[in-house]
């Protein structure tokens, strides 16, 4: 069983975008790989400063796999650094995610791979 | 005395005369020759001193004792620069952000904020017949110059003349150059971008307070604004580079100006004594 | 979208003016000038303003005097030396951490924002322009340039241009890193000297050390044979493409001062080398 998260454009479940920016979504959704089960979270979390960070909310829902179109160094080094896996440059509805996930052809993001819209000194 | 070589834009020619200024001087006077320009430092090309064991600058940075944090946050409100931030359980550091400030252990209520030693880059001392020299190195993947520069300057003794060959441009690497300093020579060329560049840079002179005079490198080639600016500002213009091939080659070669083509020793014995005009 | 950063290492090499010639070649393009701490882009381009801002870097530190019981802790607690033994805050020296308002045991100091810079959104010779000035004095970090390459990224997707172009600032350091992390391609713009060489190794470890793709222009080649040669040799071994040669040209620099581009010079060699770099650069992007 793996917790993936995705961040997504609003409360459609399975049906629901993959998110284009990462920490500025309206949403983010947790799927359970074996069970399907769906969360919704609100993205309630702030840009600036060192608490309530998107990753830092991602990783109090026990998020474990996040799967996004992209996201910032910052980001990327917070959820590594709690042993959260992301895989980038994920579109479609999380239900074709999961299921490229499941497939196994996704490559996990490393350092290098931040999102191109987030430079050195992004918050998200 | 100590007396800082300039310049707002990049590649007019600080090292040129920062060097050549300073092997004659060193001449008669005990001289030191700080390359400031910590990320891009080429004096010692020029000079070739024989260079001593590194000595690391480091900034401190913090380390959690995860054992005693309790979670309040109080450093990751606390921090200015973002460098300390949540995640889970734990706090996280981002070294490249972090400023070595020490905030975070000030604020800290359970004594859980140890530092511990991040290396910026390194310094280097020498000497190269009677002149001698210092400079620092910036860690190729660092973001940080100025401590390296403040350090360069805390532990070089002083002696009769310091030149300093400050970094490029006018942002706080130079001001840490230009601090306690007793005159600086602007160096810049008579083309656009060099009178834009002078501009700012002689901004930072005046707010500091500093004499300063101008040195004109590249001279002939370009229009008259910037000795029509230099004349309104009141800045001396202490020195003429015409655009010259010949000092274009050596300097590509890295050869000190006044040993490959001895007749520009007279032109900068000449600027000694200007300079020691300014200072005085 | 594909981002193309200009670097050098070494200021002067000509940077600026490769970055220019190559954006009146190219059609659809955003141009960014990153040199926040000496803009020269706009001094050729003179963008046509649409949209300012004030951008505030840091912050200074200020003391209450009335609360201020001169205990001198703040002096102590500074590692930036900003205090001096009349207490006083020097404003260029103060890097607005706050330690020291902290440590004070009077509540006699707050940080105040300092306005450090401005950028602008523009256009110039027909394609978006934005870039900023940091004033003088105020910390270089690449926090304005990673906030004028987010309004880059945005410009340009609302512009709907496949391409920007970063004119980069010299040096190693934290503005050079935010103009280099997320682009696709770097341009290294050397000129063939030792000082040239020595910077070039510098700039391309910071390049390779984010892994961005990187190309070579040697510039003002015909300065030193001897040292073209060698930064080739140099370039072979680092299998670091080099895109051309472009000779001294006087030219260059006529064309600079009256506001024109030198690339639309006919008569110029530099302006002919410079057309054939960017052409294999674009082939190279695709």
């Amino acid at each position: 069983m793996t917790k993936l998260c995705i961040p997504t454009e609003g409360a459609g479940g399975l049906n629901g975008l993959v998110g284009e920016h990462f920490g500025r979504v309206p949403t983010f959704t947790l799927v359970d790989s074996d069970t399907g089960e769906v969360e919704v979270l609100d993205n309630t979390s702030e840009h600036m400063g060192g608490m309530g960070l998107p990753a830092d909310l991602l990783v109090r829902a026990g998020a474990e796999v996040v799967l996004c179109q992209g996201l910032g160094r910052r980001a990327i080094q917070l959820l590594s650094e709690a042993g959260v896996s992301v895989c980038t440059g994920v579109s479609g509805t999380v239900a074709e995610a999961v299921a490229a996930w499941k497939g196994g052809t996704m490559a996990e993001a490393g350092d290098t791979d931040a999102c191109m819209r987030h430079t050195f000194h992004d918050h998200g | 005395m100590k007396i800082a070589v300039a310049s707002g834009k990049g590649g007019t020619g600080k090292t040129l005369v920062a060097v050549n200024l300073a092997t004659v001087l060193a001449a008669d006077q005990p001289t030191t020759l700080l390359d400031c320009d910590v990320e891009a430092p080429n004096d010692h090309l020029f000079v070739r001193p024989e260079l001593g064991e590194p000595h690391v600058v480091a900034k401190g940075i913090p380390i959690i004792d995860d054992g005693r944090c309790t979670g309040c946050n109080a450093c990751t409100e606390a921090c200015e620069f973002g460098a300390l931030a949540r995640i889970g359980d734990r706090v996280m550091v981002f070294d490249e952000l972090c400023h070595g400030c020490g905030r975070c252990a000030l604020v800290c209520p359970s004594d859980a904020i140890g530092e511990v030693d991040h290396p910026l880059g390194v310094i280097e001392r020498g000497h190269s017949s009677s002149l001698e020299f210092g400079h620092g190195r910036l860690h190729i993947g660092e973001a940080m110059a100025s401590p390296i520069i403040a350090e360069l300057k805390e532990t070089t003794p002083e002696r009769d003349w310091t030149i300093l060959d400050a970094p490029p441009g006018t942002a706080c690497t130079v001001i840490t150059t230009l601090h306690g300093v007793d005159g600086v020579l602007l160096v810049t060329e008579p083309t656009p971008f060099g009178l834009h560049d002078l501009r700012a840079a002689v901004g930072v002179v005046r707010t500091l307070e500093l004499p300063a005079g101008v040195v004109i490198n590249r001279d002939g080639t370009g229009d008259r604004e910037v000795e029509t600016y230099c004349e309104d500002e009141g800045l001396p213009i202490l020195l003429r580079i015409p655009f010259d091939r010949r000092i274009a080659e050596t300097g590509a070669d890295a050869q000190i100006l006044v040993e490959a083509l001895p007749e520009w020793r007279a032109r900068f014995v000449e600027l000694a004594q200007q300079v020691k005009e300014l200072v005085s | 979208m594909k981002r193309i950063v200009f670097l050098s290492g070494k200021g002067g090499t000509g940077k600026t003016t490769l970055a220019a010639a190559f954006a009146t070649r190219v059609g659809s393009l955003t141009i960014v000038d990153a040199d926040v701490d000496a803009a020269n882009l706009h001094l050729v381009f003179c963008p046509e303003v649409a949209e300012t801002g004030v951008y505030v870097g840091s912050k200074t530190a200020v003391r209450d005097s009335d609360r201020c019981t001169s205990c001198g802790t703040c002096r102590t607690t500074c590692r930036f030396g900003a205090v001096d033994a009349k207490l006083e805050i020097d404003p260029l020296l103060c890097e607005g951490c706050g330690a020291c308002v902290t440590a004070c045991p009077a509540d006699a100091l707050r940080l105040v924002e300092c306005p450090s810079g401005e950028w602008y959104i523009g256009r110039a010779a027909r394609h978006p322009m934005i870039g900023a000035e940091l004033y003088a004095g105020e910390e270089v970090s690449g926090k304005l340039v990673s906030v004028i390459r987010e309004k880059a990224d945005d410009v340009a997707e609302t512009k709907g241009t496949d391409r920007i172009a970063i004119d980069g600032s010299p040096g190693i350091g934290c503005p050079v890193i935010a103009s280099t992390t997320g682009t696709q391609a770097a341009v290294l713009v050397t000129e063939p000297s030792r000082s040239g060489l020595h910077d070039l190794e510098r700039i391309l470890g910071v390049v390779r050390h984010f892994e961005v793709p990187a190309t070579l222009i040697i510039n003002k080649a015909d300065l030193s044979e001897p040292l073209a040669e060698e930064i080739e040799a140099f370039a072979d071994r680092e299998d670091l493409p080099v895109l051309g040669r472009i000779p001294y040209d006087e030219r260059v620099l006529d064309a600079l001062r009256v506001g024109r581009n030198p690339v639309d010079d006919p008569d110029s060699a530099a302006g002919r080398a410079m057309d054939l770099a960017i052409a294999r650069l674009l082939e190279r992007l695709g």
